[in-house]
């Protein structure tokens, strides 16, 4: 075929003379050294360690120094209808609060105009005018919403100041516009209610450093569905041969989903076959570690006393 | 760590992955993406010119590539992969999430291009006439595609040196674009076409004729095709320089020399120099006096940057040590975000092929060589090929001196001390296994005979 079509010796389109092809040439080079050098200018040599010192396990360990741990205090009782009225040490604090606390979005002057409320949407309200309170303008809805905040907007809620603090604050801000709704004894009496003012506040328990960690790492690795070491002992020397077989398959971290899987569907107790395909199906998702694709006969009634063992009475 | 483990005693694992795949480098390189242009640009210029002693030349050197490339090179290429999967899978597991889809396309493209070097070689004959442009643009494509096999593969490994913004993003392309990719891409495209080059001077001895006409100009053609492409190669080989993290370049004296000639990095670096300068050397003479001189000269320059990207291939792969995946995955296959746990709950705890679940007074030797095997046999043999004896040998020469809290306070501090070194990654009880269990290497010269896969052993 090839044979039958015209053959010719050379083709005589283009070829490039010697200066073209030096062109060509320096050009090519040219380019290399343009892309190199852009590469080289664009880009800034990564100095940082090699390992991060965070990284290393020694600077895992928990340092000596910390926190002790203390328990929270109970706080005494508040009386509401006693707080409602104002004494002169209250506004005094209550006017160093809010200009700590409020004025930077409300204003000194408590007028809503701020210089960090200016790009808030809504807009921080004018609190010298009485128009159109979300929650209410009377002196249990101002305590009602430094708690609580008010959704929907940037208010957040203030309850880190204490109760004291809040009500100075509350007195404040009433002050500002004298003649607003006044409270009944019913409405201070519900406000008591919602917050449990007169059972008096526990401050919450200081725990240490360490504790905080451990309790930080356990939420990230489930333990759940874990035994006590005694227990775990005692298993191991009914059935070592299951307790192997165990952990090879369930690692710590997938005992809570193993444990979920397995009280979910009681029908492997009595059969192995049956646990077999359980822990097979959707491998690796379901917990079980890939190896168990690869388990005996032997091994899969081990496992099965075992977990029978571990899951009695769940 | 849901996966049995692959240990090689004497000749090490990293040791079969680094022959395989410098193989594949050399026949990549020289023989695939550099060549397959050089031949192409002969053809071309030869039909141009009518010139069939110049055809007839680059359709043999091709002959030679064809067979090796779809020989040794296509079944190297599948030993990386196999190889690799072996010995790390946690990293190819890794590298396989990032770049999905660039896998996959890495496939197409090589099917592509043993197909088109099969088409572009068989029908060099046939495809005459009116049929050679066309022939020559199978040609073209097939260089393009030996390339961009080429540019996928660099873009993986730049990713592994430097993953650069992909530790933020985790996405492929930024992945992709990882900083130390087109630096090496350049170096390496550069690298392959002055490689093939001196190869295809070499080649064209066997196809020439002693004094003959065409082997001067073979000689001299070939001599400035390598000549032309060394400047490049340099000016890539800095661009790739200049992107390598410092504290990878810290590693650069262990790399080149190994520990035990660290102190002659100077030496080596200028004995580098001489073999490229030495390249260059004989790249111009043979434009020179391309008659004057024995054959057995053109086969230096051959050696020489054989031996260079061979050793540059070591090089690289060592010095982004400790990592197999640059500050993501440690080179013992354990990623940099789950030392936290596993320090806290034990690495033999999450381990499915080990003997031993956790430490026990009675178990400690024994559960230090499952240690051993899990955390330090990627890299080291315990009898031959940087095993860890003769590595503890050299910090302690009196081995009847060795001891558990010696040997456990070098594994405390190993990352400060050997930068290459991941820091040790277990529990306490753990890491004195581990010391344990390396103490009782020192003790006596009969370490027990190896077993090829100990982990299986159960």
């Amino acid at each position: 075929m090839a044979n039958d079509l015209p053959t010719e010796p050379h083709d005589p389109r283009w070829l490039p003379s010697r200066a073209t092809a030096i062109l060509i040439g320096i050009g090519i080079q040219l380019l290399f050294v343009a892309i190199a050098v852009t590469l080289i200018v664009g880009s800034a040599r990564d100095t940082g360690p090699l390992v991060h010192a965070l990284l290393i396990p020694e600077d895992l360990v928990y340092p000596d120094t910390d926190l002790a741990p203390r328990a929270g205090k109970q706080q005494p009782p508040i009386d509401v209808r006693k707080m409602a009225v104002p004494t002169d040490g209250q506004l005094e604090k209550g006017n160093l609060l809010f200009a700590e606390h409020c004025a930077s979005c409300h204003g000194p002057s408590g007028a809503g105009d701020g210089p960090a409320g200016i790009a808030l949407q809504p807009p921080p309200r004018n609190l010298t005018s009485l128009s159109a309170w979300k929650q209410g303008a009377r002196f249990s809805d101002l305590y009602r919403t430094l708690t609580l905040g008010l959704p929907g907007t940037q208010m957040p809620p203030f309850d880190y100041l204490g109760d004291a603090d809040r009500f100075a604050l509350a007195h404040h801000v009433a002050g500002l516009v004298p003649e607003r709704p006044a409270d009944t004894g019913a409405s201070l009496d519900s406000l008591d209610a919602e917050f449990g003012l007169s059972a008096g506040a526990k401050e919450p328990n200081i725990v240490s450093l360490s504790t905080a960690m451990d309790r930080l790492v356990a939420e990230k690795t489930p333990a759940a569905g874990a035994l006590s070491s005694e227990r775990e002992a005692e298993l191991s020397s009914l059935e070592p041969q299951g307790t192997a077989v165990f952990s090879q398959v369930v690692h710590p971290h997938q005992l809570e989903r193993v444990s979920r899987l397995l009280l979910a569907d009681a029908s492997w107790r009595k059969d192995s076959d049956r646990l077999r395909a359980i822990a097979v199906d959707n491998l690796p998702d379901n917990g079980f570690a890939t190896r168990a694709a690869m388990l005996s006969r032997a091994d899969w009634s081990a496992l099965n006393r075992y977990l029978t063992l571990r899951f009695e009475g769940e | 760590m849901d996966l049995p483990i692959f240990f090689a005693d004497y000749f090490g694992t990293r040791t079969l992955v680094g022959i395989i795949a410098i193989i594949h480098v050399w026949i990549n390189h020289a023989f695939a993406v550099g060549m397959i242009p050089l031949v192409v640009g002969v053809e071309w210029w030869a039909h141009r010119t009518g010139r069939q002693e110049w055809d007839a030349l680059a359709h043999k050197i091709l002959g030679v590539c064809f067979i090796v490339t779809t020989t040794v090179g296509a079944l190297t290429g599948v030993g990386i992969w196999l190889s690799t999967a072996l010995v790390n899978p946690y990293a190819i597991g890794s590298l396989l999430r990032v770049f999905y889809w660039a896998w996959f396309s890495e496939w197409v493209v090589f099917v592509a291009e043993v197909s088109l070097i099969l088409v572009y070689y068989l029908t060099w004959k046939r495809m005459t006439g009116l049929r050679k442009s066309r022939h020559i643009r199978i040609g073209v494509i097939l260089g393009l595609m030996s390339w961009l096999t080429m540019a996928i593969i660099v873009a993986i490994l730049g990713f592994m040196m430097n993953p650069g913004s992909w530790l933020e993003q985790r996405d492929l392309l930024a992945g992709f674009t990882n900083p130390i990719y087109l630096p090496q891409l350049l170096f390496r495209t550069a690298a392959a076409l002055t490689m093939a080059g001196s190869l295809a001077l070499a080649l064209s001895l066997a196809f020439t004729d002693r004094d003959s006409p065409l082997r001067t100009q073979a000689i001299k053609l070939f001599s400035g095709w390598s000549l032309f492409w060394l400047a490049p190669t340099l000016i890539g080989g800095l661009a790739y320089h200049h992107v390598i993290p410092q504290a990878m370049l810290n590693n650069m004296p262990v790399a080149f020399g190994t520990q035990a000639w660290q102190d002659l990095y100077g030496q080596l670096v200028h004995f580098t120099f001489l073999a490229v300068v030495a390249v260059a050397l004989c790249s111009l003479w043979g434009l020179w006096q391309p008659l004057r001189t024995n054959p057995l000269v053109w086969i230096v320059p051959v050696l020489l940057l054989t031996g260079l990207i061979g050793y540059f291939e070591r090089t690289r792969e060592f010095i982004r040590k400790p990592y197999a995946i640059g500050y993501y995955m440690y080179a013992n296959g354990i990623r940099v975000d789950e030392v936290p746990y596993l320090v806290k709950t034990g690495v033999l705890a999450n381990c499915s092929w080990t003997t031993h679940r956790r430490v026990t007074e009675q178990n400690k030797e024994a559960a230090g060589r499952d240690l051993f095997m899990v955390l330090c046999s990627r890299c080291h043999t315990l009898n031959g090929i940087n095993s860890v004896g003769e590595n503890l040998a050299k910090m302690y020469p009196d081995q009847s001196t060795w001891s558990p809290a010696a040997i456990e306070s070098f594994l405390k501090n190993i990352h400060g001390a050997r930068p290459f070194m991941p820091p040790f990654i277990g529990t306490t009880d753990e890491r004195g296994a581990l010391a344990a269990y390396l103490a009782t290497l020192g003790n006596r010269r009969d370490i027990p005979p190896p077993v090829a896969v100990a982990a299986f052993n159960e």
